[in-house]
C-alpha cells in the first residue's frame, strides 16, 4: 500500500512542482499582448488642460511609447518620474505619451502640477482606448516604433533600467 | 458481512474523483450561466458570412432600429469618444447582424455577451456581473458594438484581439485547452473504475474469509500457548482445566 501512496504522491505532487518550476521563471510583469507584432490601434485623444488633439497617426514616423495610467494608481505615481525622465532623456528620439485612465480631469491637473509633465497626457473619456489594447491595468506601457507596430509591452511599474531596454530595443526595431 | 474501514488512500482517492465531478458537472454550468439553452459553444464559430449572404446591418433600418441606433450613439458619445467604427470593422470585419430593434433587445444581447467575457480587474467575475469602472466601460463598449450591428461572436473576437483569450469565460475548445474540457470527464471515468475495481477486491476478500470462526472453547495450535490460554480460562472463569461447560462449548 505504501508505494501505492508514494504513486498517487508523486502522480499529483510531480505535475505541480513542474507547473511551479516553469511559472517561476517568468516575469509576471511581462503580460505577452495579442498585440504585440500587430499594428497599433489608432486613438485620437485631447490632452489635459489646453484640450490639443494628439492622434497616433500623427506620431507615424517617429517610436512612441504609450504610457496607460492614473492618479489614484500608487505605482503610477512612482514610475511617473522615470517617465518623465526618460522622456527628457530620449524625446528627440522617441515621443513619449500618457493615457489616462478612468480619471477626473482636475485630479489630472493637480498630479501634473505637483509632479511635472514632459509630455502629453490624454484623456481616455469611457476608456475605449484601454479596452483597445487591451489594458488590464494601471499602469501599462506599450512601446510603438515608427511603423506604428507594437513591439512590446510592460505591465507594471517601469523602473529605469527597464525603460532603458524597452526603449533601445525600440530605436533597434526601426 | 463485515463493513471494511477504508484506508486513508482510498479516501482521499474517493475525495479526488468527487472534486473531479464538481469540476467536470458544475463549473461548466456555472460558466454557461446567462446563456440560452440552445446556445452554441463561445468561440466555436469563428467563420464569417458566406459570399452569397446579403448584407446585414448596412440595410435600410426601421425607424426602431434606427432609434435604438441613435440612442446608442448619443449615449456612446456622451460618455465619451464613439466606438472607432472602421477600427473594428478592420479587426472583426463588416457587422454581420441586423442592429436591435428595441431598447430591450439590444440590452439582452449586451447582457448575454458581457456574461461571456472575463473582467480583467476581477477575480473570475464575467463583465456582466462585476460593478467595477473597468467592467462598467467593457460592458459600454459591447453595447455600442451591439448597436452598430456586430455579432455575438464578432464582440468576442473584438476583445480577444486586444486581451487576448483570457477575456473570454470559456476557454476555446482548441490546443491545450482541450485539457480543461476533457480532463474532468477522463478523472470521472477514471475514478469510477477505481472505486469498482475496489469494491470488487473488497467484497471477494469478504467473500473468501474463512468460514471458521474461532470461538471461545477453542486452543491455539501451540501447545505451550494453549496451556497458557487454558491457565487464564480457569483463572478468569473459573472453567476446571480451562475447558469451557459442555453448554457453551464451541459458541463463538
Amino acid at each position: 500500500m505504501n508505494k501505492k501512496v508514494l504513486v498517487a504522491g508523486l502522480v499529483l505532487v510531480v505535475p505541480l512542482i513542474a507547473l511551479f518550476a516553469v511559472s517561476f521563471g517568468n516575469d509576471p510583469h511581462a503580460v505577452r499582448s495579442p498585440l504585440i507584432g500587430k499594428k497599433a490601434p489608432p486613438f485620437t485623444l485631447v490632452t489635459v488642460g489646453d484640450r490639443q488633439t494628439v492622434s497616433l497617426e500623427a506620431l507615424r514616423g517617429k517610436p512612441a511609447v504609450v504610457n496607460f495610467w492614473a492618479t489614484w494608481c500608487e505605482p503610477c505615481k512612482m514610475e511617473h518620474g522615470v517617465l518623465t525622465r526618460g522622456a527628457r532623456l530620449f524625446g528627440d528620439q522617441v515621443q513619449f505619451v500618457g493615457v489616462v485612465y478612468d480619471d477626473k480631469e482636475e485630479a489630472i491637473t493637480a498630479f501634473l502640477d505637483r509632479y511635472g509633465s514632459g509630455y502629453p497626457a490624454l484623456i481616455d473619456t469611457g476608456g475605449k482606448t484601454a479596452i483597445a489594447y487591451g489594458v488590464t491595468g494601471v499602469p501599462e506601457t506599450f512601446f510603438i516604433d515608427a511603423s506604428g507596430t507594437i513591439v512590446s509591452k510592460y505591465a507594471g511599474p517601469l523602473t529605469p533600467d527597464l525603460l532603458s531596454k524597452h526603449v533601445r530595443e525600440l530605436l533597434e526595431a526601426k | 458481512m463485515r463493513i471494511p474501514t477504508l484506508p486513508c488512500w482510498i479516501r482521499i482517492a474517493l475525495a479526488l474523483v468527487a472534486a473531479g465531478w464538481v469540476g467536470a458537472v458544475a463549473l461548466p454550468a456555472a460558466a454557461q450561466g446567462g446563456l440560452p439553452p440552445d446556445h452554441p459553444p463561445v468561440g466555436g464559430a469563428r467563420e464569417g458570412l458566406p459570399p452569397d449572404h446579403p448584407p446585414v446591418g448596412g440595410a435600410a433600418l426601421d425607424a426602431d432600429a434606427a432609434a435604438v441606433l441613435e440612442k446608442a450613439t448619443a449615449r456612446a458619445e456622451q460618455a465619451g469618444k464613439p466606438v472607432d467604427r472602421a477600427f473594428v470593422v478592420s479587426v472583426v470585419g463588416e457587422p454581420e447582424d441586423p442592429i436591435p430593434a428595441t431598447e430591450a433587445e439590444l440590452e439582452e444581447k449586451t447582457h448575454a455577451i458581457a456574461s461571456l467575457l472575463r473582467c480583467p480587474v476581477c477575480q473570475g467575475s464575467a463583465v456582466a456581473d462585476s460593478p467595477s469602472s473597468t467592467a462598467v466601460n467593457m460592458k459600454n463598449e459591447v453595447r455600442d458594438l451591439v448597436a452598430l450591428g456586430f455579432s455575438r461572436n464578432q464582440v468576442l473576437r473584438y476583445f480577444e484581439s486586444s486581451y487576448g483569450q483570457f477575456v473570454l469565460m470559456e476557454p476555446k475548445a482548441e490546443g491545450i485547452n482541450w485539457l480543461v474540457w476533457l480532463l474532468p470527464g477522463v478523472l470521472v471515468v477514471a475514478g469510477l473504475g477505481f472505486i469498482l475495481r475496489t469494491v470488487r477486491k473488497l467484497s471477494a476478500g469478504a467473500a473468501e474469509a474463512p468460514a471458521h470462526v474461532p470461538g471461545r472453547g477453542d486452543l491455539p495450535d501451540d501447545p505451550e500457548l494453549a496451556g497458557y490460554v487454558r491457565k487464564v480460562r480457569e483463572l478468569a472463569y473459573g472453567w476446571p482445566g480451562g475447558e469451557p461447560p459442555a453448554a457453551t462449548k464451541g459458541e463463538g
